[in-house]
């Protein structure tokens, strides 16, 4: 009897170091692949490299081409597709410009200095682990280089996943899959081959149809528009529910290159972030957007109330974009 | 080996694999093969002949075979008549492999070594019914994939796999009431296959039926803004505007639109 209860106790001392051990483990995992992604986001920030890479989504497959540096922490980059026709984006301190050959047309916003990846305090740490789970995958290898694999699994259906593979020796992201709290895919950037060097000629960071340079290209050089003034003139938001975790950020209002102002209220989850743009209604309510629409992870829903159109814009699931405008009531001005 | 010498034993690898070497001269092409055997470079140009023949003669097969049901269809009609089947069998698809190449030189000098060995690889006259049975077996077993793929109702497809275990003319009939989903199912999966998105990357809507070029620059415009600020611009850098880069202007009616632009 003694002996069956020596062995009783021995099973259940085993199980509970088993159980520490496993808890152990997977906080040490969690705090790797966190780790990893603080990593990652100082070395798309400061490392010299250029590369190639394909983007899929919903069926579709593009090729494009990064070039990036730092200079004395100045951040220029150049982000052009392989395929089809030349469409580019350079960004530099000032301004993120977006140039569409075919349709001549530009979009010049004004760019936002990137700060790290942000450190997190302990209680924002255990906030984001009720809404994701972090994980060290274990190593793989992409575009010929060693690559660590981190996972950041949603834990409900209002935000995505990622499955991150790291350069195991600089720390770049070299490929990215978002998908679904169900696993599904819905977009994937790969890099196919990159290289590191400190030798950009500033010619990389020039866009392409600059030789050629048309009338409807002269923009790119005009300076932005000042910052607008207060928001007084546009509503903020007086009721709104938002899944879980996501919190204000930021509220500014912005002045658009057609001169038109729009209110920018941004929430975020610590990962996943979305835009609630507020600007009044256009005279043609044909070219406001009403209801959903998608472009790979992204989505955006369009409302209107009274006078004002609302746009909800993030790298989110259908879901958190309806509830989110279904549910806001701006406020009284 | 110098260079004239391999470039001429490619030239002859290349005429044996295209089926022009000269017959008389068995006993130099077997020595050939037997030194492409152990040579590299010798092999590649043996199996780049191969490739570029069946390629040229429409007898390169990709991963995912095209003509499946096609010859699923071909390998009943040949059970049939197994003695056919077993000629098949005995000839093989195509010369591919080096080793297939020196035991077809090697029949040629030994006929009866060569019936020896059909008759040897030929299924006896007591296999026939069992190979049958596993022919329709794995049709039927294929079937009830493909009935599982198209009806969610699994029950059905558990009816079709247990007509097939029951008795092999149950499965013979099965199989055969099944071809024709079977071949709807096959061009299925290839429409499937072959859907590569071709309307490049835009945004789009459940009801995607027109699209206003006001709309989409806008939307563009905004997610620019929202990428600069988002928390995962901080970890991805520029790849976030990927599909903002990728975005396919084509479509619309008009042109020269200045979304966004400060000039005109």
């Amino acid at each position: 009897m003694s002996c069956l209860h020596n062995r009783y106790r021995a099973c259940t001392v085993l199980a509970l170091i088993c159980l520490l051990f496993s808890s152990v483990s997977a906080a040490g995992s969690t705090s790797v692949g966190r780790d990893l992604i603080k990593k990652m986001s100082a070395a798309m920030q400061g490392l010299d490299y250029s590369g190639s890479f394909v983007y899929a989504h919903d069926g579709e497959l593009e090729s494009m081409r990064i070039f990036h540096s730092n200079e004395n922490g100045i951040e220029r980059e150049r982000l052009v597709s392989l395929n089809g026709e030349a469409r580019e984006i350079l960004r530099n301190a000032e301004s993120v410009v977006c140039i569409w050959p075919g349709s001549k047309s530009v979009a010049v916003s004004e760019s936002t200095p990137r700060t790290p990846f942000p450190e997190f305090e302990p209680q924002e740490i255990a906030q984001l682990e009720k809404l994701y789970a972090f994980k060290h995958n274990g190593m793989d290898r992409v575009a010929g280089r060693k690559v660590e694999v981190v996972d950041i699994m949603p834990l409900d259906s209002y935000r995505y996943g990622y499955r991150l593979w790291i350069d195991a020796e600089t720390f770049l992201m070299l490929r990215s899959v978002m998908s679904d709290n169900n696993g599904s895919i819905i977009e994937q950037v790969m890099f196919t081959e990159v290289e590191y060097s400190k030798n950009f000629p500033l010619s990389a960071f020039e866009a392409s149809v600059s030789g050629q340079r048309q009338e409807w290209m002269l923009d790119i050089d005009k300076p932005l528009l000042p910052p607008a003034e207060p928001k007084a003139d546009i509503p903020g938001i007086d009721e709104l529910t938002l899944p879980d975790g996501f919190e204000l950020m930021s509220d500014k209002v912005l002045v658009l290159p057609e001169d038109s102002v729009v209110r920018r209220i941004m929430y975020t989850d610590g990962l996943a972030s979305m835009s609630v743009y507020v600007a009044p209604m256009g005279d043609d309510v044909q070219n406001e957007l009403q209801g959903l629409t998608g472009m790979g992870a992204v989505h955006a829903y369009g409302v209107m109330q009274d006078k004002w159109h609302v746009t909800v814009v993030g790298e989110v699931p259908r879901p958190t974009v309806m509830m989110t405008g279904d549910s806001l009531q701006l406020a009284e001005l | 080996m110098n260079n004239n010498d391999t470039n001429s034993v490619k030239s002859a690898l290349s005429a044996f694999a295209d089926g022009e070497h000269d017959e008389k001269d068995n006993f130099a092409l077997n020595v050939m093969v037997e030194r492409a055997c152990h040579d590299k470079d010798l092999t590649a140009t043996w199996q780049s002949a191969h490739l570029v023949r069946d390629v040229l003669q429409a007898d390169y097969h990709p991963a995912i075979p095209v003509d499946f049901t096609a010859r699923v269809s071909a390998a009943i009609a040949r059970e049939a008549d197994f003695d056919e089947y077993a000629a098949d069998i005995e000839s093989g698809p195509s010369v591919v492999s080096l080793t297939d190449a020196r035991d077809r030189i090697a029949s040629r000098r030994n006929t009866s070594r060569r019936e020896a060995d059909r008759t040897s690889r030929r299924p006896s006259a007591l296999w026939r019914p069992v190979a049958g049975l596993g022919l329709a077996a794995s049709v039927a077993g294929a079937a009830l994939l493909f009935t599982q793929l198209q009806q969610p109702d699994a029950k059905d497809g558990v009816q079709v796999a247990d007509a097939g275990v029951v008795a092999s003319e149950q499965a013979i009939q099965t199989a055969a009431s099944t071809q024709q989903n079977l071949v709807d199912s096959d061009a299925q999966v290839l429409q499937a296959s072959v859907r590569i998105g071709d309307n490049g990357t835009r945004w789009r809507t459940d009801n995607d039926v027109t699209r206003n070029e006001a709309i989409e620059q806008r939307l563009n415009m905004l997610l620019t803004n929202h990428l600069e600020d988002a928390s995962m611009g901080r970890v991805n850098g520029m790849i976030s505007h990927s599909r903002v880069v990728g975005y396919d202007t084509t479509g619309f009616q008009s042109s020269a639109t200045e979304s966004g632009g400060q000039s005109e």
